[in-house]
């Protein structure tokens, strides 16, 4: 099972993590998953090597589109 | 405990805060500061404590962390100072703004009307009907 990044729903928005999943998908599989409290994102990268920073600029991305969000900027 | 707290590890420190003291919107705020910088992640510790983790893009010293994590939370008063004065000041800049666009419209409807009065009052009557207040013409 592919590793999966957790983004707690009162924190970020199901928009911005599914934009961010779209603009980093040429890296790898990466599937959005709706869990009780979370959005989950299960990451199966093209190569293992770049997991890691796939997940954190993934993160970084989603966060930014949420802030975006808040703030009633479209990105 | 208020004050935001955190842990250092590699090239990662975690901030906890309490959202009793820093909204969410100043987290928000200080956060979007910091993702050019470094990796910023957010996670819900409990109901009202936010997770902050602050991961750099290169290997780095716990000092540094520190340093971060600090930088962090100075951004955090910050970002709460200017959401308190920005909501303080609302009304004074709504006013100002209210004037502004006002006074952009050049005379209102009531000086236009009040202005052609006046040039009316001063105008020749055309039909020169005499009044018995004024002199006859040729007295």
């Amino acid at each position: 099972m592919p590793e999966a990044l957790r983004f707690h729903k009162s924190l970020y928005s199901e928009a911005a993590i599914r934009s961010a999943a779209v603009r980093f998908a040429q890296l790898g599989q990466l599937e959005v998953i709706e869990a009780e409290a979370d959005w989950l994102v299960a990451v199966s990268p093209v190569r293992e090597s770049i997991r890691e920073r796939l997940g954190d600029e993934l993160a970084n991305h989603a966060l930014f589109e949420t802030i975006l969000e808040r703030k009633g900027v479209s990105p | 405990m208020s004050e935001p707290t955190f842990q250092a590890s590699e090239r990662r420190v975690r901030l906890s805060v309490d959202e009793s003291v820093y909204d969410l919107d100043v987290i928000m705020g200080a956060a979007y500061l910091f993702i050019d910088r470094c990796y910023v992640y957010l996670d819900r510790e409990a109901d009202r404590r936010v997770s902050v983790v602050l991961r750099t893009r290169e290997a780095t010293t716990e000092a540094a962390l520190e340093q971060l994590a600090g930088h962090f939370a100075n951004e955090l008063l910050n970002q709460a100072l200017r959401k308190n004065i920005g909501e303080a000041n609302a009304k004074i800049r709504e006013f100002v703004m209210a004037r502004a666009l006002f006074s952009a419209e050049g005379p209102s409807t009531i000086d236009k009307l009040l202005a052609e009065l006046d040039a009316e009052e001063m105008a020749t009557d055309d039909l020169d009907i005499p009044v018995p207040w004024e002199k006859p013409p040729g007295a």
